[in-house]
């Protein structure tokens, strides 16, 4: 009972850090990370899971569709997500 | 529990209420193109098995369609089917379908059923394109006696990403009707076994749990994730049993780096579940059994860790295809539950890449479980996603 206490505890405290710290610091974005192209997000970010996918496979209607899909599925922020989606239209 | 949940949607809508967007001035552009957008997708897989000491036969095979919908930039619904030859019958289930809602740049809401946030295993590698092996490792299997832990929720869940400096953070938090317990007169040898697939709870305590993880790098190469779940899992209604609660936790780990120097791409993936039922006063066990026994340290564990290594730079076009891939993976089930034992499994192959989301998979597997001859034998797939 002690241990699942302490267990819930940490995880309260964990959320409340992820929240306060999504406002904090999601504010302070190095300017070097901010800058980051969405072909450079893409290369980094489509490959922590499987190859970077062809900008030609989709239409733009359906990379807005894989994108909102992809953000839930790699917890991408929304930045990533914008950006990756604005290169694949730009290249398809 | 209640009074933690309440504080901890006190802080989400907090959260919520200092990230929401600006909303759009009323002088807009006319639209070129529809609110609504919609895609199907999915995989498929075709496969051959030769495994020792049974006949080799084509299959598993399966087709998972996934259904995307966007009605805005705000509302978004995703499902997946599964329909799979395997096991000498047609199975067919619901993998997911979650309703999702923008709450704001930091967070959104899903709800229905969704792929659980229990490490990363079933929400990014289970399709059979991303998978680099041809079955799932022990313990990350959908059958019944071949999980340890969660593959989908049914609930309620609250999403997010954002930077933290040169690092990123992701979290998940959701509650959902959790695990049950298998504790059944009529049904002995599942005893003390947690059920996953759960449309009606068993209790009015719903499993709260959630995911955090981390990428300390710059170019996201790395990723860790600590995952949790606390649930009741006993029936309310049998008063042995009602109070029995399971724990559930899982590490994740992620590693994606270019090897200039062999011009190749190297991918490290590893999850470590662990999943522990408060002990209860009995099972019910058939004492007839040789080793029957109705009171047992109920914990289960399993992991694995994969390898991959491909030339994707070398000039070569045959070679720059062809993956290197290796696993290792292990299940221990309580050792005096009827259920139980102890299982490893070493999968070693070649992949060749017809395209980014097509491959062919060979794999060699030697299946070891304590106190049995190891079964060795051949996996061939080949997955591909549309």
């Amino acid at each position: 009972m002690k241990n699942k206490s302490i267990i819930l505890s940490v995880a309260v405290l964990a959320v409340i850090i992820c929240s306060l710290s999504a406002i904090l610091f999601g504010c302070a974005t190095p300017a070097m990370i901010a800058s980051k192209s969405g072909t450079q997000l893409w290369g980094e970010n489509c490959q922590r899971c499987h190859n970077t996918p062809s900008p030609t496979a989709f239409n733009d209607e359906h990379w807005e569709v894989v994108g909102m899909h992809m953000k839930v599925r790699a917890n991408l922020t929304e930045t990533e997500k914008d950006k990756i989606i604005e290169f694949l239209k730009s290249a398809n | 529990m209640k009074k933690i949940f309440l504080l901890i949607s006190v802080v989400l809508i907090s959260t919520i209420s200092r990230a929401q967007e600006a909303t759009p001035p009323a002088n807009q552009e006319p639209q070129k193109t529809p609110d609504t957008k919609f895609l199907v997708t999915g995989f498929g897989f075709a496969g051959y098995t030769v495994m020792d000491k049974e006949n080799s036969t084509f299959g598993p095979s399966g087709f998972d369609p996934i259904f995307l919908w966007k009605k805005s930039d705000r509302l978004f619904f995703e499902s997946e089917l599964l329909i799979e030859l395997t096991d000498g019958e047609t199975k067919f289930d619901l993998e997911y379908a979650t309703i999702h809602y923008k709450l704001g740049k930091y967070l959104e809401v899903g709800a229905g059923k969704f792929l659980s946030p229990f490490g990363i295993f079933n929400e990014r590698i289970h399709p059979s394109w991303v998978n680099k092996f041809a079955d799932n490792p022990l313990g990350f299997n959908h059958d019944i006696g071949a999980m340890v832990g969660p593959m989908s929720e049914i609930g309620v869940e609250f999403r997010g990403g954002a930077q933290l400096g040169q690092s990123k953070i992701n979290y998940v938090a959701y509650v959902s009707n959790g695990p049950t317990l298998v504790a059944d007169p009529t049904n002995p040898m599942m005893s003390g076994m947690l059920m996953y697939s759960n449309i009606n709870d068993n209790n009015d305590n719903k499993a709260v749990g959630g995911r955090i993880g981390l990428l300390p790098f710059k170019n996201s190469s790395v990723e860790l994730g600590l995952s949790a779940q606390m649930a009741k899992v006993g029936d309310k209604n049998n008063d042995l049993y009602k109070n029995i609660g399971a724990q559930l936790f899982a590490v994740d780990l992620s590693f994606i780096h270019k090897l200039d120097f062999i011009k190749s791409n190297i991918d490290l993936k590893a999850q470590f579940n662990m999943v522990n039922v408060d002990k209860a006063v009995k099972y019910p066990v058939d004492t007839t059994m040789m080793g029957a026994d109705s009171t047992f340290e109920n914990k289960s564990r399993s992991y694995f860790v994969q390898l991959a290594l491909r030339p994707a730079y070398v000039e070569n076009k045959f070679f720059k295809n062809i993956e290197m891939v290796a696993r290792y993976s292990s299940m221990t089930l309580p050792e005096k539950a009827m259920w139980g034992g102890d299982f490893t499994q070493i999968s070693v192959g070649l992949n060749y890449w017809l395209s980014w989301h097509s491959v062919l998979k060979l794999n060699y597997q030697i299946n070891s479980q304590k106190g049995m001859d190891d079964r060795t034998g051949f996996l061939i797939q080949w997955g591909f996603g549309f």
